[in-house]
Formats: C-alpha cells, sequence, structure tokens
C-alpha cells in the first residue's frame, strides 16, 4: 500500500462532516426516549417507517464513513453506499413527518423543544446527504483527474 | 477524435463509476433491510396491545391559543355524605389482538367512558391509571394549592365536600368577576403516589354547569349538582393550567377561563365539546 494511495486511510472533511452528522441523527432519534410515559411509541410508529430505521440507516452510514477508509475499502463505493443510505435517510424522514400528527408531539412532554424535534431531524439526514454527495462526488471524478497525470491514484494498487 | 477525448475528460473511469455503482447497490440493500427491520419491530412491539389508539371523549373546548384539543373531563358522582368523586368505571377484560388486556370502561350518556381519556402526556404511566387498581376514586384537595380559600378552610388530602362549596355563587378572587364559579386544586386516585405522578384534577362548581346540565344528556350524565371536574393537563406540551390564578390571564380574556401559562392556551370550562384523539398505550405490567 502506498504513501498518497487515495484508497488509504483518508477522511476529508465531506467523510468526517457526514459521519458527524449521522452521529447527530442517532442521538436525536434516541432522546425521546428518555422521556416518561409511552407517547415515544406513538410518535415513532405512526407511520410503521419512521425515526427507528433513520437511526440504524444513521447506524450503518456512521460505520461506513468510519470503517471504510480505515479497513481501505475504495472511496468510489464508500461513497456509493453513504449516498444511497442518506438518500433513504432522508426520504422515510420526508416520509414520516408529513405523516405524524402535530398533536401527539404536544402530548409527549412538557419539553416543547421537541416541537422542533422532527425537522432537526430532517436537517441532519439532509447534511448527511449532501456531505456524501460530495464525498462520492469527488472520489468518482479522482480518477480522471490523476488518470491524466499517469499516475493509477484509484487503481489496483492494494496489496 | 474531439469527441472521444472530451467524453473522457468528462466521464470518470469505467472502474470508478462500476465501484461506485457497486456501493450504491450495496447502501441501497442494507436502506431496505434496516427500513423492512424497523416496520417488523413496530408492528410486533405494536403498543395498541397495551390500549390506546384512537378514541372519542368530551373535554373543555380550547378558546384560544395553540392547545389543539380539549382537556379531558372527568364524569363526577356524590356520594350519601356529599363527598365528590370521580367515576372509574368497572374494569373488563377484553382481547386485543390476541391477548387478554384489563380496560376500565362504561357506556356513559351517549359515550364509551374509560381510562383511556387520559393516556397522554406521561398520565398513562401513573399507578392511579391502572384500570384494575382498586383505589381512592375521592376528590381530595392537593398539597399546593394557589387559592386562598382551600389553604384556609381546608386541610391537603381531605376529600371534598359539597359543603365546601356552598358560597360557589358569590365566590370570587382578585381575578376575574365574582359569581362565575368556585374552583380547587384536587387530586385523583393518587393516595401514596409520589407528586411526579398524582393525578391533577380542576374541580370547579358553577351555575352556569348545572344549567347547562338540564338540557344536555352528556353534561347531565357526567357533572353533579354544579361540579365539573377536569384532567388538568394542557393538550399543548403537558403544563399544568389554571382557573383564576394567574393575573396574567386577563390580557387574554382569559380571566374567568382556564389559562395555560406555558403558551397561553384558554379552555372554557363551561363549554364541553366531543372529540377524538390518539391516546398512548398504558406501559405494559413488568414481572408478570
Ligand atoms: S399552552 Fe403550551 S403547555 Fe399549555
Amino acid at each position: 500500500m502506498s504513501r498518497g494511495d487515495p484508497a488509504g486511510r483518508r477522511w476529508p472533511g465531506s467523510l468526517i462532516g457526514g459521519v458527524v452528522a449521522a452521529l447527530a441523527v442517532i442521538a436525536l432519534v434516541a432522546a425521546p426516549f428518555s422521556l416518561p410515559g409511552t407517547g415515544v411509541w406513538v410518535y415513532y410508529a405512526r407511520p410503521a417507517v419512521g425515526p427507528v430505521a433513520v437511526g440504524v440507516l444513521a447506524a450503518f452510514f456512521a460505520l461506513v464513513g468510519a470503517l471504510g477508509p480505515l479497513f481501505r475499502i475504495w472511496p468510489a463505493i464508500v461513497g456509493g453506499a453513504l449516498l444511497a443510505l442518506s438518500l433513504a435517510m432522508v426520504g422515510i424522514t420526508v416520509f414520516w413527518l408529513t405523516r405524524v400528527s402535530e398533536a401527539i408531539v404536544f402530548s409527549l412532554s412538557t419539553v416543547d423543544a421537541l416541537r422542533y424535534h422532527r425537522w432537526a431531524l430532517l436537517g441532519f439526514a439532509l447534511a448527511a446527504l449532501v456531505c456524501a454527495a460530495w464525498y462520492a462526488g469527488a472520489s468518482v471524478a479522482r480518477r480522471s483527474t490523476a488518470g491524466r497525470t499517469g499516475q493509477a491514484a484509484d487503481g489496483d494498487s492494494r496489496s | 477524435m474531439w469527441e472521444s477525448v472530451s467524453t473522457e475528460d468528462k466521464y470518470p473511469e469505467p472502474t470508478s463509476r462500476r465501484r461506485f455503482v457497486k456501493g450504491v447497490v450495496g447502501g441501497a440493500a442494507l436502506s431496505a433491510f434496516a427500513a423492512a427491520g424497523a416496520a417488523g419491530i413496530n408492528l410486533t412491539t405494536s403498543p395498541t396491545g397495551e390500549g390506546g389508539g384512537l378514541i372519542e371523549y368530551y373535554g373543555v373546548n380550547v378558546v384560544g391559543g395553540p392547545a389543539p384539543r380539549p382537556m379531558p373531563q372527568i364524569p363526577i358522582e356524590i356520594d350519601d355524605e356529599g363527598n365528590v368523586l370521580g367515576v372509574w368505571p368497572p374494569v373488563r377484560e377484553v382481547t386485543r389482538q390476541g391477548e387478554t388486556v384489563a380496560v376500565a370502561q362504561m357506556r356513559l350518556g351517549d359515550i364509551t367512558y374509560s381510562s383511556e381519556w387520559f393516556q397522554y402526556c406521561g398520565v398513562e404511566t401513573f399507578p392511579g391509571l391502572e384500570p384494575t387498581a382498586d383505589r381512592d376514586n375521592h376528590f381530595r384537595y392537593a398539597e399546593s394549592s394557589q387559592y386562598d380559600w382551600q389553604n384556609q378552610e381546608v386541610s391537603p388530602g381531605d376529600p371534598v365536600n359539597v359543603d365546601d362549596f356552598a358560597d360557589y355563587r358569590t365566590w370570587g378572587n382578585e381575578i376575574g368577576q365574582p359569581g362565575v364559579g368556585k374552583p380547587a386544586s384536587v387530586t385523583w386516585r393518587s393516595e401514596g403516589a409520589d407528586a411526579a405522578s398524582t393525578i391533577p384534577v380542576l374541580l370547579i362548581r358553577s351555575d352556569r354547569i348545572g344549567q347547562a346540565a338540564r338540557d344536555d344528556a352528556w353534561l347531565r350524565a357526567s357533572t353533579r349538582e354544579g361540579f365539573v371536574a377536569i384532567l388538568n393537563k394542557c393538550t399543548h406540551f403537558c403544563c399544568v393550567p389554571g382557573y383564576k390564578i394567574d393575573p396574567a390571564s386577563a390580557r387574554f380574556d382569559a380571566e374567568n377561563e382556564i389559562y395555560c401559562p406555558c403558551h397561553q392556551s384558554v379552555y372554557n370550562p363551561f363549554t364541553i365539546i366531543r372529540q377524538s384523539f390518539v391516546a398512548f398505550p398504558r406501559p405494559e405490567e413488568d414481572g408478570e
């Protein structure tokens, strides 16, 4: 494994940003479970697919983003996977938050910041998507630039 | 020639693109797996097995502010000694999704009155809401009250008696007009419960209720001698509102209404309407 191999252990800003956004999504999904009462299940389970799935996807995202470069998986593969995961996160979040009833949010607890909870979730899911797109774009484009200089930067140089 | 050069410039190498597509396919497969798994979890742990879901109830109408729905009413009865009680329906076993669950429910007036009316804002976990719990249904004066009459004339824990409200036609304090209704902060089915799981109830005795009950079947069934009881948990973020306790209520035309200080919701205690809401499930009994 040569130094400077872009398939090596590199975590560019886009990747770090995406992983941080995914961790924020996980924290936001987990937070309402600390409330007293059973309302969080109703909040999350109407409709059937919602934040629990988004949290699992965010965990996959964080794992792939953090461990991909560590195990020297090709950035293009990592980028593609992150893009698909974050698209699904955003899609499910939008599907859920357009259907969840606000009256349920009001009935959860006295923590009135919860009114922003679903929008914050969407915000961080979108941030993960933007970072994933940025990282994927850079990793797919890298080869053609490197290729012109004759360096097989993203080539099959794995040992 | 020009064309092929520009194509090479514009598009990434096939290997890189193939890897990208591989990644996308892998990510999509993981996503489908996660979504299906989460949906499965939601279905198998569906809280409807423990009660809850969409139910109809009667409560005090929202006349201002952000509250989305009425606060639920607690039907009243008065015993031979003049003590005021909240009706707790008889417990029956019902089968829901193959499981036998206990629900306190009865037919009252034109509606099914059940313990599920009160299952929101965490109240669903209070010991007093356990359907089978053999608890005292007397309304009892609350520990801390913002009504001078209550602090001076009765003691916390005393059962509420009709005689305590003899002056209800004239009673007033410095907020709003006198003679609208006499209130008390009381608790229900909460003896021995800690402060955080005590059911807060607002009890008002008013001529307006007494009169309205003459030509309203529901009020005839659920109120007695002008007494109306309301579960005092705001349906907009669960604060405990008050009736004639906050001078600021006058600024929102609420000096004779129930006013929530958190975000200025106003409920009219004398207009009872029927509505539906999604009740939360009761937590599963542990250790059984
Ligand atoms: S108005 Fe928001 S908690 Fe009552």
